[in-house]
């Protein structure tokens, strides 16, 4: 079974999905391990601007549960503000939502974003 | 009506600059626009509005923060769950701490429902909420 074909199976879980992308040891996540969750044909509605220059967002549903997967290249504005204590201003970071819960980089969901709701990014 | 709120969170780069975003609270302030919708696509309007300022690495400008913490004080009913929930969002993206504390230590008038969400409020943010970028630091 792909992993969209689970992704449409009945009790599976969208929160655990995307966690998958996590790598604990590192606090790092890897959008590839959880493409294959977005349903073909969804549109990539990222704008970028002086601040952030290139990015994906992908927003749709399974299950009933609404996600969100964006991932873009580092802020300057973080970077300039802020410098290496924040992930967004040191590299390009991910920020996973599902049910307007951000996932954290300790493996856990919460409503408000922080430093550690943009994961670094490693392929 | 909706869909034009829908329609101007959608064309709001990302990274957005503080400048830009400026522009549209202004907007939001506006009576017109705000009596052209109703309070709850409001509170979701602003709660996205919200978390674009967030993300713009800077605090709401201060000829706005008063206006719009007065504003959204007196635009949520108590008996709502989705309704604290959003405002208590953008008490925390903005630092809104006056409110925030407010709606927090008001906790015996909340429905049960209500009550889960601020204690869960409560255990990710704390009592201070005046420095939105703390984690940063």
């Amino acid at each position: 079974m792909t992993r969209f074909a689970k992704a449409h199976h009945e009790g599976y879980c969208p929160r655990t999905a995307v966690k998958s992308g996590l790598d604990i040891s590192s606090g790092t996540f890897n959008p590839r391990i959880i493409k294959n969750m977005i349903p073909n044909g969804t549109p990539n509605k990222f704008i970028t601007s002086s601040d952030i220059t290139a990015g994906r967002k992908f927003q749709f549903e399974i299950n009933g549960s609404n996600i969100e997967i964006k991932y873009h290249t580092r802020s300057s504005y973080a970077a300039s503000n802020f410098g290496p204590s924040s992930n967004s201003g040191r590299t390009a970071t991910a920020q996973i939502k599902v049910d307007c819960k951000l996932l954290n980089q300790q493996v856990g969901f919460q409503r408000n974003p922080n430093n550690g709701t943009h994961i670094p990014i490693k392929f | 009506m909706k869909e034009n709120l829908n329609c101007i969170l959608q064309n709001i780069p990302e990274g957005e600059s503080s400048d830009n975003l400026k522009n549209i609270f202004k907007m939001f302030l506006d009576e017109n626009f705000l009596l052209n919708h109703n309070r709850i696509s409001l509170l979701e309007f602003l709660e996205e509005l919200s978390d674009k300022q967030w993300h713009s690495y800077n605090l709401l400008d201060p000829d706005l923060f008063s206006e719009l913490e007065h504003w959204l004080g007196n635009n949520y009913s108590i008996n709502d769950s989705n309704e604290v929930e959003l405002v208590l969002n953008i008490c925390v993206r903005l630092g809104f701490n006056n409110l925030y504390l407010k709606i927090i230590s008001n906790n015996e008038y909340y429905n049960p429902k209500t009550k889960i969400i601020i204690q869960e409020i409560i255990d990710e943010c704390g009592y201070d909420i005046s420095d939105p970028f703390e984690s940063l630091r």
